[in-house]
């Protein structure tokens, strides 16, 4: 127990709140919705109503009015079939975690839930992560399905730890309130947020650590990629300028392209010791950074991190495979749902 | 400019406060329901983007000239007095106003709450089966303005829900328990006493009357209460409802001051001394807004709740303020002997002459002396001459009255509505010696006044005479239009008060037959009473007073002695704790019985089956009646194979059917419209036809083949 929560009786009270609906609603893909999961409540609107039954019913005792009695039951009635309605529109709805493209931290994450109405018609549920409502569904009739999306900002990477979603719904008459918190699955990867910044690149002859700024960086490129430089052919038009060689220029005056093992692009390493000095998430932003302006360039890149290295490749899935490494990067193991 | 809400919610929302201001018409001044039209009108041109609502300025100016109004409405020119029509009128203008800040939901609630409170609130002033049935409408108008307000979406294509049949659902699925609760919920008595008093004066006997204003009663055709006999009728002539009993003469005006001779003691009931021959009957009597209630002569009240004043009128501890019941006894004897005061002195006083008998008034106090008397002191010379003359030449007081009723008989007076006004101070002079024209005011304050003269202890009694029986409810009713005015004289030699009635002398037929009879033709000028020369729409009338009569007893006066005598009639005279444990297992009852059927519905009814798969289903049915080896476990490749060879050749359309099935069955989900539905399914149904008319077909040409 922390000095904070021993302080502060609210915040001990809110966690055991909180791992108390963690038990009874557990974390998973789907969920049928049930007395277990359903809250329910009379709202401020609610509150109101009363007030209203309450001033009906001293005017009918001070007036002595029978039919101001009977309106007055009649309302008091229907605030308890209210009840059941509200329950009823929550009740067997059956939801489940749809899936979602992984997003960068700080795009905001649209994730899917599909809403299988059963047997009843739904009307007005809405949806939020941690009390923030900000989807209202329309209505769903009996046996239809749909889905909802709801919007969630991405603030950390890895796998997304889904917030509890709050299902809430007032109808029919909005003053019974219902709601339901639920601990949705989503598998969502979320990665660094990208940093832009000018490749730096580690050199193993300059010894660890040290860094080649970009004024060397073509040199550097021609030495590192020696092994791929395949020979020269005639310059054509269409070709990259910054391949042409220029020293054989100088020498012979005939403009030739240094040709490399594939084809017409550069390929370098992205290399974590590069960026030494700096904190690990900001390593992982510009390393994010550099993969997708690498995978922009259409250069072939391969990515080297302490505890992997991802080989040379081009294409949207070395891009994919190396945004996956950034962001799996070092978590810990419960966190990772992978 | 969006607006906020959708614009099914919205009218919903303008119109229950339509409907609602509709119903407070008839006692609003008309600028408030114009007011409440232009703001609704003015919202609703808001959600339609042509105007903007009113900016808080603009705001308070309307409020502060609303209230304005209300005051030049209700509280200016000597009206100074707090009346319910003016609590009614200055929340009307608040309700009025309410639209024009409709600008959240929450606002939008409050609109709702202020419309059923509003609604609920016509329920003072009419408690009509009609408004009831009205009110209740505008209920569930209000209810589906809630529940759209509660469902609506803001989207592009606004959905059309609308939770009309849904109001209706529930309002039914909560009437049971209503009703347990209007049964069972103790009536307790009023938390404070209200002394709100209302502009529209209520129709009914005044406590005053001056005879010679023009004539202000018999002139409403307003049901004043309902009598239910236990034995038999009493003959029209016997049925002299007593209300009021007046003393005071101003020369003018009969009048009874609370602060001298009504004492405002009363003996409250039960009183269980009738006599074996009394009459038993229950009244069911019309707000009247006075504690006044009506019984047949001698009374005894039944509960704690009535009473009987020193001059035997019965009375409510409360004011009448909704349609109440009583029992009540009377004994019919007609003489109202005085045991419960010292009669004889209150006899005497009244008797006593102007100046000679000192004596005897001394024992009384000023006050009564003074009110007793002041009659006599009054120049109307003529009717003194009158008095001496008739008084030396009678033997007995009994004589005296005979002598008196003599006198107007000889002469040629008329009963009329229309008597005229009298002018002179000598009112009585007036009426006795040249008008010669009046109803029972006139009658019954001249007698008086004449009896007084002759140190003869007399009073007028208002109240109401006859009524209409009801063949078809057993009953008698009592209008406005019976009320009268009468006598009653103390007469020493029987120790007690006789009734005289005057007009009855003047106009007989007034009280064999009733008013209506006597002054048929004075009658049927007035346009309410026109439905009573044709005897179909009598006859209508009077069904539908019967239906005002059942509503009367059982649902407006519904008290705490009807209670208390429903549920001993339920539950046997059992005490008030099991009582309450009975009526708390009914209502988990309904409660429980509330919840199971939302939930039969909603987990045991079998899940519906798609319609396709029912019209296969039925396919199969109707193919096994043809003798085809088909059952519900094939699949339609199968069924279709079967068929192909019952019709024995291959069919293009069958097989068309059965791709379209088959897809149905197994292919891709596809999200159709609910119109795209409804032309499937038909097209589909009308597709299975054809195949069952084509295996008809074969099947008689076989038969006949065979």
């Amino acid at each position: 127990m922390s000095p904070a929560s021993k302080a502060n009786p609210l915040v001990l009270f809110k966690s055991y709140y909180l791992s108390w609906l963690q038990k009874r609603n557990p974390r998973s893909r789907s969920v049928e919705l049930n007395q277990k999961r359903i809250f329910i409540f009379p709202s401020k609107t609610g509150f109101l109503f009363v007030a209203l039954l309450l001033l009906i019913f001293v005017n009918a005792i001070n007036y002595k009015n029978n039919l101001l009695f009977a309106l007055c039951f009649l309302l008091t009635s229907v605030f308890v079939t209210a009840i059941l309605h509200t329950y009823r529109n929550f009740s067997g709805l059956k939801l489940e975690a749809g899936n979602a493209l992984p997003k960068f931290v700080g795009d905001t994450l649209s994730l899917s839930v599909q809403l299988n109405a059963e047997r009843l018609s739904r009307h007005g549920i809405e949806f939020g992560f941690n009390g923030d409502i900000s989807v209202k569904m329309a209505h769903l009739e009996a046996r239809e399905k749909t889905a909802v999306k709801i919007p969630l900002l991405a603030q950390s990477r890895g796998w997304l730890e889904t917030p509890r979603l709050k299902l809430r719904s007032d109808f029919p008459l909005g003053i019974i309130r219902c709601w339901s918190w639920l601990y949705f699955d989503f598998k969502v990867l979320i990665y660094p947020k990208p940093v832009y910044q000018p490749y730096k690149y580690y050199s193993a002859m300059d010894g660890a650590g040290e860094e080649i700024d970009q004024g060397d960086a073509t040199a550097m490129l021609s030495s590192i990629g020696m092994d791929d430089f395949r020979g020269f052919k005639s310059y054509q038009k269409g070709d990259a300028i910054r391949h042409i060689a220029w020293k054989q220029y100088a020498k012979s005056g005939e403009l030739l392209i240094k040709e490399f093992e594939d084809t017409h692009e550069g390929s370098h390493w992205l290399d974590w010791r590069a960026l030494s000095g700096l904190d690990v998430e900001s390593r992982l932003q510009i390393l994010c950074g550099w993969v997708l302006q690498s995978h922009e360039d259409d250069m072939e890149f391969g990515l080297k991190l302490p505890d992997q290295v991802i080989s040379l490749a081009r294409g949207d899935h070395q891009r994919d495979v190396c945004l996956q490494a950034l962001a799996e990067f070092r978590l810990s193991k419960e966190s990772s749902y992978a | 400019m969006h607006d906020f809400l959708t614009r099914n919610t919205l009218f919903y929302l303008l119109f229950s406060m339509a409907i609602s201001m509709a119903l407070h018409v008839p006692h609003l001044p008309v600028w408030i329901p114009m007011v409440s039209a232009g703001a609704l009108l003015w919202r609703y041109l808001v959600h339609l983007g042509y105007i903007k609502a009113p900016n808080f300025l603009l705001k308070g100016v309307f409020v502060f000239a609303s209230c304005t109004g209300i005051y030049f409405s209700y509280f200016s020119l000597g009206k100074v007095q707090f009346s319910i029509e003016a609590m009614i009128a200055l929340f009307a203008i608040g309700a009025a106003l309410k639209p024009l800040e409709v600008s959240a939901k929450r606002d939008a609630y409050i609109l709702v709450f202020l419309c059923y409170f509003f609604t609920a609130m016509a329920f003072i002033f009419d408690q009509t089966p009609l408004m009831a049935l009205l009110v209740f409408s505008g209920v569930v108008f209000n209810l589906t303005a809630q529940i759209n307000l509660s469902a609506q979406v803001k989207t592009k294509s606004e959905t059309s829900f609308s939770g009309k049949k849904l109001a209706l659902q529930i309002v039914a699925q909560s009437i049971p328990l209503a009703l347990i609760l209007f049964i069972v919920v103790p009536r307790v008595g009023p938390l404070w006493s209200l002394n709100v008093k209302t502009h529209s004066a209520k129709t009914g006997l005044s406590d005053a009357m001056t005879p010679g204003d023009i004539a202000n009663l018999s002139n409403s055709d307003e049901l004043a209460f309902i009598v239910n006999f236990k034995g038999e009728i009493p003959v029209n002539e016997k049925l002299y409802w007593r209300a009021w009993v007046l003393n005071d003469f101003d020369g003018k005006t009969w009048s009874t001051p609370y602060s001298r001779f009504s004492s405002p003691k009363a003996n409250w009931g039960p009183d269980n001394s009738a006599p074996t021959d009394s009459i038993e009957y229950q009244v069911l009597i019309e707000p009247h807004d006075k504690n006044w209630l009506f019984a047949l002569d001698r009374a005894y009240p039944a509960s704690n709740d009535e009473g009987l004043r020193s001059d035997f009128r019965m009375v409510s501890r409360h004011s009448v303020r909704s349609t109440a019941a009583y029992w009540v006894k009377s004994d019919m004897s007609d003489i109202l002997a005085q045991s419960n005061m010292s009669a004889l002195e209150y006899g005497r006083l009244i008797a006593l002459p102007r100046v000679q008998k000192v004596s005897g008034l001394m024992q009384m106090g000023q006050q009564e002396r003074e009110s007793v008397l002041s009659g006599s002191r009054l120049a109307n010379p003529q009717s003194h001459t009158l008095a001496m003359l008739l008084k030396s030449n009678s033997k007995s007081d009994l004589d005296y009255i005979e002598k008196v009723k003599g006198y107007f008989l000889s002469q040629p007076f008329a009963y009329t509505l229309k008597p005229g006004q009298i002018n002179s101070d000598n009112t009585i002079d007036e009426f006795l010696f040249e008008k010669k024209k009046g109803f029972c005011a006139h009658y019954a304050g001249a007698f008086t006044y004449l009896m007084r003269l002759a140190d003869i202890p007399t009073r007028i009694v208002i109240g109401y005479q006859g009524g209409e029986y009801n063949a078809d409810g057993d009953y008698m009713a009592v209008y406005q239009y019976n009320a009268h005015a009468w006598v009653e004289v103390w007469l020493e030699e029987l120790g007690g008060w006789k009734r005289f009635d005057p007009t009855s002398w003047i106009a007989p037929d007034r009280i064999e037959q009733g008013i209506e009879d006597a002054l048929a033709q004075e009658f049927s000028q007035r346009s309410y009473f026109s439905t009573r020369n044709w005897p179909l729409l009598n006859e209508i009338r009077k069904q539908f007073q019967l239906v005002d009569m059942y509503w009367n007893q059982w649902v407006l006066s519904y008290d705490r002695k009807q209670q208390q005598a429903l549920l001993n009639s339920l539950f046997g005279d059992s005490d008030w704790g099991t009582q309450v444990l009975i009526i708390l297992a009914v209502f988990a009852g309904i409660v429980g019985s509330l919840f199971a059927g939302l939930w039969w519905r909603a987990y045991f009814k079998q899940e519906a089956i798609p319609f396709e798969q029912q019209q296969y289903l039925k396919m199969i049915r109707w193919l096994q009646d043809f003798g085809l080896a088909v059952d519900r476990t094939m699949s339609p490749k199968q069924v279709e194979a079967a068929i192909l060879q019952f019709l024995g050749q291959d069919d293009a359309y069958v097989s068309q059917v059965f791709v379209r099935l088959n897809n149905s069955f197994y292919g891709a989900l596809t999200n159709y419209s609910e119109s795209q539905k409804k032309q499937n399914n038909r097209q589909l149904k009308k597709q299975i036809a054809r195949v069952k008319r084509q295996v008809v077909r074969k099947n008689s040409n076989r038969t006949r083949l065979v």
